[in-house]
């Protein structure tokens, strides 16, 4: 679990999305913890580093740059995670669309 | 034959792209306070980075992803972030320090403002990067910075003593005009000069750009070793001649352009030129792979999408990274009216402070089995690398207070 987390999540394609921030654990008796899902976004990532810098990323984003990515659309576990599904699926290339789309896409020659 | 065309190219980039400001300012003022007695720093800077170089092409020729992708993958964010936050701060006041170097030059030549200079290195900077390849801008302003080598020739044609030089490499005679408190203070900004943790980022993810394998190891080797080697010669011509020209006038190298008046008398009038060149391309060059290495420490350590040679819809994040930072430090360099040689003195001896914190993690990945497989460094090279780094962290930090109490 703890290898999981920080680990690269690549989509179906192969294209870097992000890395993995935090993972959802369901604890089930006294078997081991399973992954339900893992979470990619500034909150889960600032509560790793801390429950004041948590609070205040949430406070500033709201937490509406959480995504939580279910364990079913996990394809693969390596070195790296791979995804079943394309980028755009994942919802979680905010930061990238975004940045596409109001500042690259308004430059000449972004390709 | 295409194996040796590309170890011949890869020594001329590294030799080329040895020299930059950091290595001209430190080795002029090295030169004109103490004469030979800080050769020994510039020695010690070069073993310390051709061990680096040949490490981190070691860890791209493995099928490694660049450093910074491990970085976080084996520390985790927590861990990760203190070496990554130091190097964006030191990027950034070198990177500030390198355009000023750049837009000194033509001022030099022109006599136009230093500031409106600084603005039209910054955009040429990005024009460069936005479109340009990753091998075209690497190779291109590395070969370019041959130009360096003038400070050799000029170092032959003013008579160096040569075995003297050597002597002090060993034995350095600690006379000179300025306090033990300036000469320690000068070593440390010359081991991190020399020492550039961005190059770490930066050739890691230029041997994943380049598809290196891992029959580059042999070839890396040569490179690093000769390269490098070869690169620092043009560095210590630097201390050589401004030795021999600006330290028995008691010209002290407070001023960028005196560190141009070696070639001056070496070459007359065609020594301003030659000065002026050397400023702008190695300075320019360096200024490019510092503002790549950026772009790629931010985006690898995040997991996003990164790459020169992608289109820049491509990578969004990437492309706006260095652009952002070239804004930024063209502001500091352009408006803050801070002399380029003051600059520089700062953000080398920041490198050199960082340098633990940049560097241990790097030498554990180096060591780690899972990453280098059978390729893990031998014991030597750790010692060494370690040695050298603690002595620049020792010598900045203790240099720092007494620089301050003599009053900066």
């Amino acid at each position: 679990m703890r290898d999981i987390v920080d680990s690269q999540l690549l989509d179906s394609q192969g294209e870097r999305v992000t890395k993995v921030a935090g993972v959802e654990v369901e604890l089930q008796g006294d078997t081991r913890p399973v992954v339900r899902a893992l979470l990619v976004g500034p909150e889960p990532l600032a509560r790793r580093l801390g429950p004041r810098v948590g609070r205040l990323i949430e406070r500033i984003t709201g937490g509406r740059r959480e995504v939580r990515l279910p364990w079913e659309r996990v394809e693969d576990v390596g070195p790296d995670v791979k995804l079943n599904v394309p980028s755009s699926a994942t919802g979680a290339t905010h930061a990238e669309d975004w940045v596409r789309e109001n500042i690259i896409n308004r430059i000449p020659g972004s390709g | 034959m295409k194996r040796y065309l590309s170890v011949a190219l890869g020594i001329l980039t590294a030799i080329g792209g040895y020299v930059d400001v950091g290595a001209i300012v430190t080795a002029g003022e090295a030169g004109s306070k103490f004469g030979f007695g800080l050769l020994w720093a510039m020695v010690l800077g070069t073993i310390c980075i051709i061990f680096l170089v040949e490490m981190v092409g070691r860890m791209g020729a493995m099928g490694n992803k660049a450093y910074a992708d491990i970085l976080r993958e084996k520390f985790g964010i927590k861990f990760a972030l203190l070496p990554l936050a130091s190097e964006l701060i030191a990027n950034f006041l070198l990177l500030a320090a390198e355009i000023g170097g750049a837009a000194f030059a033509f001022y030099l030549m022109t006599g136009v403002s230093f500031q409106l200079w600084t603005v039209a290195v910054a955009l040429a900077l990005w024009l460069l990067l936005w479109r340009g390849s990753f091998s075209l801008i690497e190779n291109g302003t590395s070969i370019l910075g041959l130009v360096a080598l003038c400070f050799l020739i000029a170092a032959f044609e003013l008579g160096t003593p040569w075995s003297q030089a050597a002597k002090e490499v060993v034995l350095p005679s600690i006379s000179g005009s300025g306090s033990p408190a300036e000469y320690f203070n000068i070593a440390a900004s010359i081991l991190g000069a020399i020492i550039s943790p961005y190059l770490l980022f930066f050739y890691s993810s230029g041997s994943e750009e380049e598809g290196w394998t891992r029959k580059m190891i042999r070839s890396n080797r040569i490179i690093a070793v000769v390269g490098m080697g070869f690169g620092s010669i043009a560095a210590i011509s630097i201390i050589l001649v401004s030795a021999m020209v600006l330290k028995p006038l008691g010209i002290q190298a407070e001023a960028l352009q005196t560190v141009g008046l070696g070639l001056v008398e070496a070459f007359g009038i065609w020594g301003v030129y030659l000065f002026a060149a050397t400023l702008f391309i190695t300075c320019f060059g360096a200024a490019t792979e510092i503002a790549l290495a950026l772009s790629f420490e931010v985006t690898q350590i995040m997991g996003w999408k990164y790459g020169e040679e992608k289109k820049p819809k491509n990578a969004a994040i990437f492309n706006l990274i260095f652009p952002l930072y070239i804004v930024g430090s063209t502001l500091l360099m352009g408006l803050s009216g801070i002399d380029p040689v003051q600059l520089t003195i700062y953000a080398t001896i920041f490198t050199a402070l960082i340098l633990p914190v940049v560097v241990v993690p790097f030498l554990a990945v180096m060591n780690d089995p899972m990453y280098l497989r059978d390729q893990t460094n031998h014991w030597f090279a750790n010692a060494a690398v370690l040695l050298i780094i603690v002595l620049a962290f020792i010598i900045s930090i203790t240099s720092v207070p007494l620089t301050i109490i003599a009053g900066g």
